[in-house]
């Protein structure tokens, strides 16, 4: 994680756009609150940078 | 006391003939001469009168761990620093058997790129070099200049920590001094700029890429049976060049894999017949598992390799 955190940094990707949370199959409240939690923080973030690099088309971004 | 090449090429021309006659290894790795100044290839050599096609010399650049997997007979193969730290590699992953292989180590001085002498020369044809006491003498055509050796050597070579080999049966030649430390100045100086300028940097460099994958098959560690780059179902990445978000996604997926496991030899960089700098992604991945994991690549045997091994941290996991 740390590893891939840090590559995409260098790429130019923030890395709070990468998570892992270990979530057990009876914690459903949990799966949801850390879902909605990281779909928000991705919301604030906006649309990969990459996606809208110069010289690189532009392609809708799928929510 | 600087050993000459022909001296070391005498030496592994004995050393292969006499492992060859003896039945030892079935087969001999190594380079011979190519056809233009400077340049060696990878030959094998499978009868003892063939030994003298062994050569060595400063074009010895290609990673020969490369031609070590999946191997039945017993083999010799000549090995640089960065040959031997792959081998160390391929063995601690279970790809090639250490009672098959004899490793015949040679300590590197560091290979001539060609293509900065070649912009040295403006693009003129080279048609003789000699080096003589740290210094390359080129003739061709309306041509005849003298450089220092270091001025030519790989980028890989200058910051080379292991120019002697790590795992050897036998070692011709003089054990060469390391140079001073890798302090990863390039990839700090890389990640000290602005995300954007980073991001377009990587994707302009990407975008000449036209997915030969020439990187994966130079690099020895790139060994899977199928690679995600090939895949159809699912088909992780666009296999078209034009896409060159893809080309990005795949070397970085490409560092990543070979996280703990790339001993930096360059060997992607030098394949790629586009001059894509590869080696700012490989390196920073090679200084963050230092960093990370206090673990360098191909230097024993015993060292378990990071991924495999149990995490210690600040925090206590990861």
């Amino acid at each position: 994680m740390k590893v891939t955190q840090r590559l995409l940094e260098t790429l130019g990707i923030e890395r709070e756009r990468l998570r892992l949370a270990w979530i057990s199959a009876s914690e459903g409240a949990k799966f949801a609150e850390t879902v909605t939690e990281f779909t928000n923080q991705l919301k604030e973030l906006g649309p990969n940078p990459l996606r809208t690099s110069p010289g690189v088309q532009e392609k809708p971004c799928s929510a | 006391m600087l050993i000459k090449m022909q001296d070391i090429t005498k030496a592994m021309q004995e050393k292969a003939r006499e492992l060859l006659q003896n039945k030892e290894v079935e087969l001999v790795i190594g380079f011979s001469k190519g056809s233009l100044p400077l340049r060696y290839t990878p030959c094998f050599i499978r009868q003892p009168e063939e030994a003298e096609k062994l050569a060595w010399g400063y074009g010895c650049e290609n990673n020969l761990a490369v031609y070590l997997r999946k191997r039945p007979e017993k083999m010799a193969v000549i090995a640089k620093g960065c040959d031997s730290r792959s081998i160390v590699e391929l063995i601690k992953e279970n790809q090639v058997k250490r009672e098959n292989l004899v490793i015949i180590g040679v300590p590197c001085r560091g290979m001539i790129d060609r293509q900065k002498l070649s912009r040295l020369l403006a693009g003129k044809e080279l048609r003789e070099a000699e080096i003589k006491d740290g210094l390359v003498a080129v003739q061709g055509k309306d041509i005849s200049a003298s450089f220092p050796l270091d001025q030519l050597l790989y980028d890989s070579c200058l910051t080379c920590q292991h120019p002697n080999p790590v795992l050897y049966d036998y070692l011709l030649g003089e054990q060469v001094p390391a140079r001073g430390s890798d302090t990863f100045a390039d990839v700090a100086g890389f990640e000290s700029r602005p995300p954007a300028e980073r991001r377009s940097y990587l994707m302009k460099e990407l975008s000449r890429c036209i997915r030969c994958y020439a990187c994966r098959q130079a690099c020895p560690m790139c060994f899977c049976e199928e690679c995600f780059a090939d895949c159809s179902m699912p088909q992780w990445v666009s296999k078209s060049s034009l896409d060159v978000q893809a080309n990005l996604f795949f070397q970085a997926v490409r560092v990543l894999h070979l996280a703990g496991r790339c001993v930096d030899c360059g060997a992607c960089d030098r394949a790629c017949p586009m001059g894509i700098d590869l080696r700012t992604l490989t390196r920073k991945m090679v200084r963050d598992i230092q960093e990370l994991f206090g673990y360098t690549a191909g230097i024993s045997l015993d060292e378990k390799p990071p991924l495999a091994a149990p995490i210690k941290t600040a925090a206590g996991h990861v």
